[in-house]
């Protein structure tokens, strides 16, 4: 092989917030190669596409353009070292007609080039392309529409072609058409990286891989010859050191929330959901596994009844308690007092008022006891929830979700950002709810906890359950090839310790 | 009641005349806009310009410089706003209702500075008529749509220009790509903020030439305080109403210049409602493109949204 045309060089990354997303990175692309980004959400994959595009600069190391070092400090000095970027959520104008999105980016000769519809019929047909140039993006299907996104990263001769996550959102069958453009865009002598997290799209498609791992390389090498295993190995890891479980495995008592059938259409950088069946039980702990953007929002807002599925149906019983994923914005009223936070789904109830207005006196109270109950560290039950660590913000929406009495708590991310010992209280707690017959559901993309604390784990995979492991079989090695790799429908992986 | 074509002319002239100032600040409101800037200063951007056209008469004694310093003045005014809405991000409805308050007092201000002496008394002549060859001798349209200001013919010129550049040029849709989705443009590599400075500026130009105008052509080159007295949200109005297009923005314009011509010559006209309800009809005609705005599809996806690179959408 010849010298690589981009390095990114010992790169790393220290966001202002001090998270290190990247640390001594080296990747090498080849001209005329797909080269795969494997890893899990939040290994890096996106920061370093985001680094050769100009979007964020490295903190450390830097990038070598056919040798020379050249410093990307916004996407227009990617573009005029002909990289091209396809975006998970497309940066496509949606009004525009197709030539209009492709003449947006264009400069100079290709200006020219495309300046007629006959024009960009040509251009589009040299990528085995056929689109209408006058169709209005808006109405175009999801994988037309990163066909164009994919021709607009091409308009000027780019050398280097960037594609993040590009086929999450892509239905099974769609793939292998997305593929093919880009082997006819390979053959042409670009580079082609492609950031994915599922192992059987790579060993079919890519010619070489690089596998990051909490912002480190931990692999790379040909495709010719490499092991799937070993992939998924590389990818979650193997599983040293999980911590002790949590509480007896239980089974579930009578059905509380079914799903049957339930599909939700994709869109926004998301595979929706496909023909999700699923039932929650009384008194189990039900975790929902995958790499994060596989259709875990949409189930979380299914069970939240913030949305309704478009297709098949979905039985909720009377409440569902909620912890939401992000809690500064969903899950609490910042400015307000932490009593008002723990009770603001019940503080309309008659024992909070005394002649029609509100009692101070009781709802403190109240608030005291769920304090002391919850182990919430704060000065008082008036102190603002902002003033609160992020551990402690969490057991108040944990409290406040518990204290519904719902027969079912849905929990999305519960321990994100919060440290050890406050995490292992949250997942006590949802224990404890279990024993006592409440249904949790806990989405995550935390195998080692989901592991720790469910009954049984469901995988979702692209808007599918790909498998289900309950008791002992739940184990990383059977989850994370359901996450990362792609299962036929109908032939679903489960397995029972 | 019968008309003649003599006060049919003069009443469709009227509207004309009336509605130049509106138009020509709406114009300019339509392409900011469509850039994703909400222009909510409008109406201090036209206070400026008229303040400044009143300055550059008493200074130069010449009411086309007089046009020329008004329309510099609303553009220095939108420079300073955009510093504000468009670099540093700033709410741009607060940021516009507080420019305006700002404009009413500042205007007022030059006023009793500078303009101490009466209005030079020379002739404007020069900009209030100015009849087109051979087109002003026909009959009613003569009178009524060639033998005005010439500000009027360079607002159809402009309006027509306007049009051409939104639909065919490359700058048209740059223009309307940072609208429609900033962040889009952004990854195309062009420069966003730039773009949207000059879209406000050129808004200011508009306003500008709109207030002067107002100050210059249609009042006799007096400024009265607070003389626009709502036309700057009037043509915001209008630029929503006629869905950000240049020549629809002429068009509606004129009609609500024919509704205030109403107030003047209904009495010719032989219609009979109360003057204070003429007077309300352009703004009651202004609140119902308000309401349209809330089920407008097509109004631009980032308006009023400011720019950060990086920002999660």
């Amino acid at each position: 092989m010849s010298a690589p045309i981009i390095k990114c060089d010992h790169v790393s990354k220290r966001y202002p917030n001090g998270f290190l997303a990247l640390e001594n990175v080296t990747v090498d692309l080849y001209p005329g190669e797909i080269h795969a980004l494997l890893g899990e959400n939040g290994a890096g994959k996106s920061t370093l596409m985001n680094i050769l595009y100009g979007v964020h600069e490295p903190t450390g190391g830097g990038l070598l353009l056919n040798g020379r070092e050249v410093r990307h400090t916004r996407p227009g000095d990617a573009i005029a070292n002909g990289i091209g970027m396809v975006h998970q959520h497309f940066k496509l104008v949606m009004p525009f007609t197709v030539a209009e999105n492709l003449a947006l980016v264009a400069k100079g000769a290709a200006r020219a080039r495309l300046r007629r519809h006959a024009d960009v019929r040509t251009f589009m047909a040299e990528f085995g392309i056929e689109l209408d140039p006058g169709a209005v993006l808006g109405d175009l299907p999801l994988a037309l529409q990163q066909r164009v996104e994919i021709l607009k990263a091409l308009v000027n001769e780019s050398r280097i072609l960037l594609l993040d996550e590009p086929s999450t959102i892509l239905a099974p069958s769609e793939v292998g058409a997305l593929y093919d453009t880009l082997r006819r865009i390979r053959d042409r002598g670009t580079a082609v990286a492609v950031v994915t997290h599922n192992v059987d799209e790579v060993l079919a498609n890519a010619d070489r891989y690089t596998v990051l791992r909490r912002g480190r390389t931990v692999g790379t090498g040909h495709i010719a010859g490499a092991d799937a295993d070993a992939l998924v190995e590389l990818i979650v890891g193997r599983s040293v050191a999980t911590g002790s479980r949590i509480g007896p495995y239980r089974t579930g008592g009578e059905p509380r929330l079914v799903l049957a059938g339930v599909s939700i259409r994709p869109g926004r950088g998301s595979p929706g959901l496909s023909n999700v069946d699923l039932e929650l039980r009384a008194g189990e702990v039900v975790g929902v596994a995958g790499v994060e953007g596989n259709g875990q929002t949409e189930l979380f807002e299914l069970l939240a009844g913030q949305r309704l599925p478009d297709q098949g149906r979905i039985t909720l019983p009377k409440a569902v308690a909620l912890v939401p994923q992000d809690r500064h914005h969903e899950g609490l009223s910042l400015d307000l007092p932490v009593s008002q936070n723990l009770l603001y789904s019940e503080i309309m109830r008659r024992r909070y008022r005394r002649a029609g207005l509100l009692d101070h006196a009781a709802i403190g109270n109240r608030a005291e006891a769920m304090i002391e109950a919850a182990d919430i560290r704060t000065r008082s039950h008036a102190t603002p929830a902002r003033a609160l660590s992020g551990g402690n913000q969490q057991k108040i929406v944990l409290a406040r979700a518990m204290a519904e009495d719902a027969p079912v708590i849905a929990v999305y991310q519960p321990t994100r950002g919060l440290d050890v010992a406050a995490a292992e209280a949250v997942l006590a707690r949802l224990a404890e709810a279990a024993d006592r017959g409440t249904t949790v559901v806990m989405i995550s993309s935390n195998i080692e906890e989901l592991i720790r604390v469910s009954d049984r784990i469901v995988v979702l995979n692209g808007g599918r359950v790909t498998g289900e492991v309950s008791g002992a079989g739940m184990v990383i090695e059977k989850i994370g090839p359901l996450m990362t790799r792609a299962v036929a429908p109908g032939k679903e992986g489960v397995a029972h310790g | 009641m019968d008309f003649d074509a003599v006060t049919i002319a003069l009443f469709l002239a009227a509207g004309v005349r009336l509605c130049l100032p509106v138009a020509l600040a709406a114009l300019g409101e339509a392409v900011s806009e469509r850039a994703g800037v909400f222009t909510i200063g409008l109406e201090g951007l036209m206070l400026f310009g008229a303040v400044a056209s009143a300055v550059g008469l008493a200074m130069t004694g010449s009411p086309l410089m007089a046009l020329v310093i008004g329309t510099g003045g609303g553009a220095a005014a939108a420079f300073v706003l955009a510093l504000g809405t468009v670099l540093a991000r700033a709410n741009q409805i607060v940021m516009g209702i507080g420019f305006n308050l700002l404009a009413i007092g500042a205007t007022s201000l030059i006023r009793q500075l500078v303009l101490t002496n009466a209005p030079p008394t020379g002739s404007l002549r020069t900009v209030t008529m100015m009849k087109l060859p051979w087109l002003a001798d026909l009959p009613v349209v003569g009178r009524a749509f060639f033998s005005q200001s010439p500000v009027f013919y360079l607002a159809v010129v402009i309006a027509v220009l306007l049009w051409a550049m939104l639909r065919y040029s490359r700058l048209g849709l740059v223009l309307r790509a940072v609208g429609e989705n900033a962040a889009a443009t952004d990854a195309a590599g062009l420069p966003v903020l730039p773009i949207r400075m000059g879209a406000a500026v050129f808004t200011g130009v508009m306003a500008g030439l709109g207030g002067a105008t107002l100050c210059i052509v249609a009042s006799g080159g007096t400024f009265v305080d607070n003389m626009t007295a709502g036309r700057g949200y009037l043509a915001i109005a209008i630029a929503i109403f006629a869905r950000w297009k240049p020549v629809r923005v002429m068009l509606v314009a004129f009609v609500l210049g024919l509704l205030e011509a109403l107030q003047f010559q209904g009495q010719y006209l032989g219609i009979q409602i109360a003057t204070p309800l003429l007077m309300a009809a352009p703004f009651v005609v202004a609140l119902i493109a308000w309401i349209a705005i809330g089920r407008a599809g097509a109004a631009p996806a980032d308006l009023g949204r400011p720019f950060l690179r990086g920002e999660l959408r």
